[in-house]
């Protein structure tokens, strides 16, 4: 009834008006779902980082009772990266790549030495690492799970729109260290 | 009683059982056929019969009720001490086994599977231990009764087996995995909020419902290989609930599996009937090395 008193011309701006704000509700809405989806991304990377220290201090641990042990093995275990804040992810790539290779040569160096293979502290450390792995391989599963939902919205259409607005970038992923990418050699 | 002695009186039982659970059948078939015999003839005899006949059929009902119940309480009690325990001996340790009774409902409330109606039987109560790995496991049947003066209708939220497994190698706060057809689902358990997780597997997504109150505890326990037994637990019983809670795993499998039941309509035989119980047995070990609970690599 109150549309039927109108002249064409005002409900032609009506209509406009309404399309115009269901457009910036839309750009709204938008916006907030990619600021969301990049604070979980945040989130899940302090999540790695968690995981990244929890490994880290497991690892200079088992690193001393292996002195204890190797004393003359001051060179293979050299110490390991510390992590920062504010480090990329190529630079967290790098720590986790640098720890792995160290968690390699302890194995390396258990073999030649029974005792400390046998020791209660080195199998309970053992273990911790283990459950450490797994906490990291959670937090980077976490991390690429949030990153492809944060890297999908801001690149499908429509809400590459707002995102190229934004000026919101593609994330990198939490990458696999280079070690555990190659083909296991057995020798037998 | 030696074993001949037993199945002998098992067998008198189960034919009793089969007798009284035909009355009731008799009942309604003469209820049918009455009118339709009697339908032309209006005199008093005509009447005077079919009220004789519900009367005899409402007595002989209420009789067989109350000795089926009787009969029915005898035939489990020799069933599952003559073909149940020795199984259950045979393959797990520490066994603990009461027929009569099963998990409590505030128990089943803290599983955190399905939601509690107003109907709750529970019975084959089972604690015992495999290769090291703790459990428990019970018949479960919940139900909601609602009637409206005319009209009552009962839905039933679930009616399977429940297990609980000792989860030594991992903990998480709170996991809870459905298959897309398990209904009646609880709700947050713990009282946190739960997410929906999406993992990274589409097919599971799919077939599954994943919430958790942390996000990374859901990854740290649904390993690719997880995912993979689940599945394959989704496939061999069909309607699965699991809930990852603390160092314990919530199982529930609701389709009308019932454990170490006999039933009445066959012949005992007594390797059939040992067989059945170890193939209801078979059920805890297959769920215990299939989620590989003993295993370093969970």
């Amino acid at each position: 009834m109150i549309l039927n008193g109108l002249d064409p011309i005002s409900l032609v701006l009506i209509i406009v008006v309404c399309i115009a704000f269901i457009i910036l509700f839309w750009a709204i809405g938008t916006s907030n779902g990619i600021k969301r989806l990049d604070l979980k991304c945040r989130e899940a990377l302090s999540d790695i980082d968690v995981a990244l220290v929890k490994r880290h201090d497991t690892l200079t641990k088992l690193i001393d009772v292996v002195k204890g042990y190797a004393k003359h093995e001051k060179e293979t275990l050299a110490d390991i990266v510390s992590l920062r804040n504010g480090m990329s992810m190529a630079e967290r790539n790098a720590a986790a790549g640098n720890m792995t290779d160290m968690l390699n040569r302890i194995n390396i160096l258990a073999e030649q030495y029974p005792e400390l293979k046998s020791s209660e502290n080195y199998k309970q450390l053992q273990s911790a690492i283990v459950d450490t792995e797994e906490h990291l391989q959670a937090a980077r599963r976490l991390y690429n799970s949030n990153v492809n939902a944060y890297n999908t919205k801001i690149v499908v259409f429509p809400s590459s729109i707002i995102a190229n607005m934004a000026g919101a970038q593609q994330k990198s992923f939490f990458e696999a260290e280079e070690s555990k990418r190659s083909d296991v050699k057995i020798n037998l | 009683m030696g074993i001949y002695e037993t199945i002998k009186r098992l067998e008198e039982l189960r034919k009793k059982l089969r007798v009284c659970a035909g009355v009731p059948l008799a009942f309604i078939v003469i209820q049918f056929l009455a009118p339709l015999i009697f339908w032309r003839d209006d005199s008093q005899r005509a009447t005077g019969i079919m009220y004789f006949l519900v009367l005899v059929t409402v007595v002989l009902g209420v009789g067989a009720f109350i000795r089926m119940s009787a009969y029915s309480k005898e035939y489990k009690s020799l069933y599952k001490s003559t073909f149940v325990t020795g199984i259950l001996g045979e393959l797990f340790d520490d066994v603990f086994y009461d027929w009569e009774h099963g998990f409590t409902t505030e128990a089943v409330r803290e599983f955190g599977l399905v939601k509690l109606g107003n109907r709750f039987h529970t019975e084959d109560y089972l604690s015992a231990s495999y290769k090291g790995i703790h459990f428990t496991q019970a018949d479960v049947r919940i139900q909601y009764h609602s009637s409206s003066g005319k009209s009552s209708h009962t839905t039933t939220y679930f009616s399977g087996r429940m297990f609980v497994f000792d989860n030594p190698l991992k903990k998480v706060f709170s996991v809870q995995v459905f298959s897309d057809n398990f209904r009646y689902r609880a709700g947050n358990p713990n009282g946190f909020k739960m997410n929906k997780i999406e993992l990274e597997s589409v097919a599971f997504n799919k077939a599954f419902d994943v919430k958790a109150v942390q996000d990374i505890d859901a990854f740290y326990m649904l390993t690719p290989q997880m995912i993979e037994r689940l599945t394959m637990i989704r496939n061999q019983y069909g309607n699965l609930g699991v809930h990852f809670s603390g160092d314990k795993i919530f199982v529930g499998i609701n389709c009308g599996l019932k454990a170490f039941d006999g039933s009445i309509t066959r012949k005992i035989d007594y390797n059939t009937e040992r067989e059945q119980a170890r193939q209801d047995s078979l059920v805890i070990i297959n769920l215990i090395e299939t989620l590989k609970l003993m295993s370093e690599q969970m």
